[in-house]
């Protein structure tokens, strides 16, 4: 079965990234533009892996994280925050609410594939 | 693919570059958190963004930018004035960055520009960091994915242990995976730790409680087992080289619980213990697709305007191809094929609507850079002048919002420049020290009103007039209104030559404005008092791609006279005409109107067909007839644009296809008749 | 950036459509050749000077016909109905832009090799230098490579009196 990723972005560049990365790898890619989008589509879509921008606006990435591990949809399924953020304090607060996992931006597609690789198997 | 992804990034970051500007210019009236953080959130973006599609050294000039607003956001820097000016000035050098196109040695160069270093050093000194702690933000620590080069160290033997933290499996760990990573590291020996296993009953099947016992012979080094459990940093983790002679059994004879028999649970357990996530997420019921009420979620989506102008050529083509298929249809006149002739024609009509609508945008999207326009120059000029702009949602195609751009800038600059005074000056005259100019726009029928409207000193008249003397624009003689001598501002060669100031002096004149609105088929219209203020208001027509035309034929071949320009189409009646100082004048009920007789101004040979039609256009308030051989009818007219080749040549506004496939000639009616205006001035023999 | 429509970076051949004027052969590269159709009439444009004197429709586009024998020198052609339009893209401004033009004849596609390009002999060469790129023999028949960036560059000799 085709495994569906949720992509939280509110960079439409970003997401398309990831689609255009991981489409051709046999993964469905679905995309959010802010947390609170990504949380519908988290109970709409069932998506196996998450992959989220922290900054955006509406709902950000660590509020999307925390709310996704307390609903049913959310349990278990592989988080990953793209981030910019170096501060380590940021990759902290992902990890404390619930992330699985983070890539660091830039990244290159390799690194989204070896990553979705890594978490899905 | 990445090429279309990139290309998403390019229009993103130009719109976010665009809203920025607004930002700041924004936060001079207000500062609110609100907006910071959309300013925090812009460049963060477009830094983040940028060295993911090629734009590196975009990315590394943004970052020190962020770094300036994250302070702002944080409250350790204040907005002021200086703050703005700067954001203005590094965010034209972002666009700059983005022109460039990514990476390569001019973003290099630019990038070490003075320019660029100047911004960066006194981003620098605002947000306090030294310039080299921030020279290499590209630079990220190792991650995920990232698998340095294992140093060559032979195959060495490491002892495993790790166990989850306990909320691991609900944050979508998948330890099944990890072990099957450290497998393809080399030979794997697996067991498990149960010791923190409860009873069933007890068992939450959500939490971790396993412990793993891993013995693994490989050669890919340390680090590269060291990433396999990156994420894992909240695990109990242990990993220790085991030395070749000391051996497995030993060592895991020392470790309390293993034990062989656990060996083979390891596909199972963690499976059991940790529902699989497809597993997990399938046991909630699936609910109704259900209408969450999503924050003012806009259902847009973004196209790059060649797509939109593929379309557009398209629609024109069905148009013609329509217009040829009413042709066949009225040949064969058929009933049952006139119906569906009918319908289609509604149909494409509908479609042309819908069409044209994707192309219109607020006129807003321009108004925004005036602002900075204004400000600029009038910090420039020392003057203390406010900008209002009115009606920045009207809507209007975005061919014609291109090209009146420049033009507005032009008209906004003179009213800045020459309309509006200094303070001193206008409160010597008793108005409020700070001039205002208003720009607004509107929709009135098929057309849009811009106009541009100042509260300075308004247009004096009688310079006007000494300088159209001076210029042989006008006779001395001439009784002129005070309306046309306004309008002498637009006349070729009145401008131009004006060397006073050097903000509007630059390159083009008022006349090149009204050229661009003649061009789009619009007008302009100027209302002045001397002492209160000037009115400069643009006519626009909503759209440019399709226009009803009116098919004339001129000898053998076809023109289209654009239906927004015609009053009326009369008999041309041979006797009525007259010629007075060398223009030929017409007798139309009451009143005498200039006409053209177009087969001598196209050049061609001129067979005086009896009964010849004059079609009376109005331009710029002026009624004129242009005499053809005959009148064809009206259509829908899809303009195309003339090529290098063509595109200079007076009075030509595009070109079309008709029916039958031929390509006819559309008139421009209002460089027509100026141009064979100037044609009557130098040689009145040659226009007759 | 140069366009160079005789050049395919990688090798070192290229394909040449060869047509007539007069009863010498002329080429230009295939490469931005679009199609090549029976004479059409054009739709004269007024004041456009004799370069470009007409307008045609291919396919919905507007394409300008280009009077190649008034750039080359040639005396006007005996007959619009004989002979073959060439429909070719032609990058004006960084923009691409079919063109179009007639030719008496259209002969065939031949591959040449870029190094046995020659001068244009000085003594044959009854046409501007500035629209010439060289020679090569085909069958030992000499055929003139036309410089298309400078042959079909819009005109500065439009006789408009503006």
């Amino acid at each position: 079965m085709t495994k569906t990723i949720l992509a939280i972005d509110d960079s439409k560049a970003v997401r398309d990234m990831v689609a255009f990365t991981l489409e051709p790898q046999g993964f469905r890619v679905v995309s959010a533009e802010n947390g609170a989008d990504g949380l519908q589509k988290l109970r709409s879509e069932r998506p196996a892996l998450v992959i989220t921008d922290l900054n955006m606006p509406v709902m950000n990435g660590i509020d999307f994280i925390s709310n996704a591990r307390r609903d049913a949809a959310g349990t278990g399924v592989p988080i990953v925050m793209l981030t910019t953020e170096s501060s380590p304090e940021m990759k902290a607060k992902g990890k404390a609410a619930g992330a699985t996992g983070w890539i660091n931006k830039p990244f290159d597609t390799d690194k989204l594939i070896a990553v979705t690789r890594k978490l899905l198997g | 693919m990445i090429e279309q992804a990139t290309e998403a990034f390019v229009l993103e970051a130009r719109e976010l570059l665009a809203e920025l500007e607004d930002s700041f210019l924004e936060l001079e009236d207000d500062v609110t958190s609100a907006r910071i953080d959309e300013i925090f959130r812009a460049l963060h973006t477009v830094k983040g963004s940028g060295s993911m599609f090629g734009y590196t050294a975009l990315s590394r000039f943004t970052h020190h930018f962020e770094n300036a607003y994250d302070l702002v956001r944080d409250g350790a820097l204040q907005v002021e004035r200086d703050l703005i000016d700067l954001s203005l000035a590094a965010r034209d050098l972002m666009v700059s960055f983005l022109d460039l196109g990514g990476d390569g040695p001019e973003a290099e160069a630019l990038l070490v520009s003075p320019e660029v270093s100047a911004i960066v050093e006194r981003l620098s000194n605002l947000t306090g960091t030294s310039e080299e702690s921030i020279e290499a933000p590209g630079k990220v620590e190792a991650d995920a994915g990232e698998t340095a080069a294992p140093a060559p160290t032979g195959v060495q033997t490491f002892l495993i242990r790790f166990t989850p933290a306990q909320d691991a499996l609900r944050n979508g760990m998948r330890p099944d995976l990890l072990m099957r990573e450290l497998a393809d590291l080399g030979k794997i020996q697996v067991s498990l730790d149960v010791s923190a296993v409860p009873r069933l009953t007890e068992l939450d099947p959500t939490e971790a409680v396993l412990g793993w016992i891993v013995e693994l012979e490989t050669a890919e080094g340390r680090e590269a087992v060291e990433d396999v459990f990156i994420f894992a940093d909240d695990a109990d983790l242990s990993i220790t080289e085991m030395t070749p002679e000391i051996s497995v059994e030993e060592t895991l004879a020392t470790e309390p619980p293993a034990t062989d028999s656990a060996e083979p649970a390891v596909a199972q357990v963690p499976a059991a213990a940790a529902p699989a996530p497809s597993q997990a997420a399938a046991q909630p019921k699936p609910e109704p697709k259900a209408k969450l009420p999503t924050a003012a979620k806009s259902e847009s989506i973004r196209v790059t305007s060649s797509r939109l102008d593929d379309m557009m050529d398209a629609l024109g083509e069905l148009v013609i191809a329509q217009a040829r298929l009413e042709a066949v249809s009225e040949e064969i006149s058929d009933p049952t094929l006139e119906t569906v002739v009918e319908d289609v024609q509604r149909l494409v009509m509908g479609l042309r609507d819908a069409t044209l609508s994707i192309r219109m945008l607020p006129i807003e999207s321009v108004f925004g850079k005036f602002r900075r326009v204004v400000r600029d120059l009038s910090a420039d000029l020392g003057k203390d002048i406010r900008l209002i702009t009115e009606g920045g949602e009207t809507e209007i195609d975005k061919n014609v919002i291109d090209r009146i751009s420049e033009p507005l800038v032009h008209m906004i600059r003179n009213s800045v420049d020459h309309g509006l005074e200094t303070a001193e000056d206008r409160q010597a005259q008793g108005k409020t020290p700070q001039g205002s100019l208003w720009l607004s726009a509107c929709q009135e029928g098929g057309e849009i009103l811009v106009s541009i409207e100042d509260n300075g000193k308004g247009l004096d008249a009688e310079a006007i007039r000494a300088r159209a003397i001076e210029r042989e624009l006008i006779d001395p003689e001439a009784e002129l209104s005070e309306q046309d001598l306004h309008h002498l501002i637009f006349e070729p060669g009145f401008s131009t030559a004006k060397v006073v100031s050097s903000v509007s002096g630059r390159g083009v004149g008022m006349d090149a404005v009204k050229t661009t609105i003649d061009a789009l088929g619009g007008s302009i219209h100027v209302l002045s008092r001397a002492g209160q203020g000037t009115r400069i208001t643009l006519r626009l027509p909503v759209t440019m791609a399709i226009i009803d035309g009116l098919r004339v034929r001129l000898g053998e071949s076809v023109y289209v006279i654009p239906l927004s320009a015609v009053e009326e189409c009369v008999e041309m009646d041979e006797a009525e005409s007259k010629r007075d100082s060398g223009r030929s004048l017409l007798q139309i009920r009451d009143e005498m109107v200039p006409y053209l007789e177009l087969d001598a101004l196209f050049g061609q040979t001129a067979k005086p067909d009896a009964g010849r039609r004059v079609v009376v256009v109005r331009v710029d308030g002026m009624r004129a007839g242009l005499v053809v051989d005959d009148i064809l009818g009206q259509s829908q007219t899809v303009i195309k644009g003339l090529s290098a080749y063509h595109k200079d040549i007076p009075g030509l506004g595009g070109a079309t296809i008709l029916g039958d496939g031929r390509v006819a000639l559309i008139i421009d009616v209002a460089t027509l008749i100026r141009w064979a205006e100037t044609r009557r001035d130098q040689g009145p023999r040659k226009a007759a | 950036m140069q366009t160079d429509d005789m050049t395919q970076e990688t090798s070192n051949t290229g394909m040449l459509l060869i047509f007539r004027l007069d009863g010498e052969a002329f080429a230009i590269s295939v490469t931005w050749v679009h199609e090549i159709l029976d004479p059409q009439r054009a739709t004269p444009v007024p004041n456009a000077g004799p370069f470009a004197p007409g307008l045609i429709n291919v396919r919905g586009a507007v394409v300008p016909v280009i009077d190649i024998r008034h750039r080359l020198g040639l005396a006007p052609g005996a007959s619009e109905d004989d002979g073959r339009m060439i429909v070719f893209e032609h990058p004006i401004e960084c923009t691409p832009q079919k063109l179009a033009f007639c030719a008496d004849s259209v002969e065939q596609v031949i591959e040449y090799d870029r190094s046995s390009m020659e001068q244009v002999p000085q003594l044959g060469a009854a046409w501007p230098q500035a629209y010439l790129r060289g020679a090569i023999r085909d069958n030992g028949e000499l055929v003139i490579l036309l410089e298309t960036e400078t042959t079909f560059a819009p005109a500065a000799d439009r006789s408009v009196a503006a």
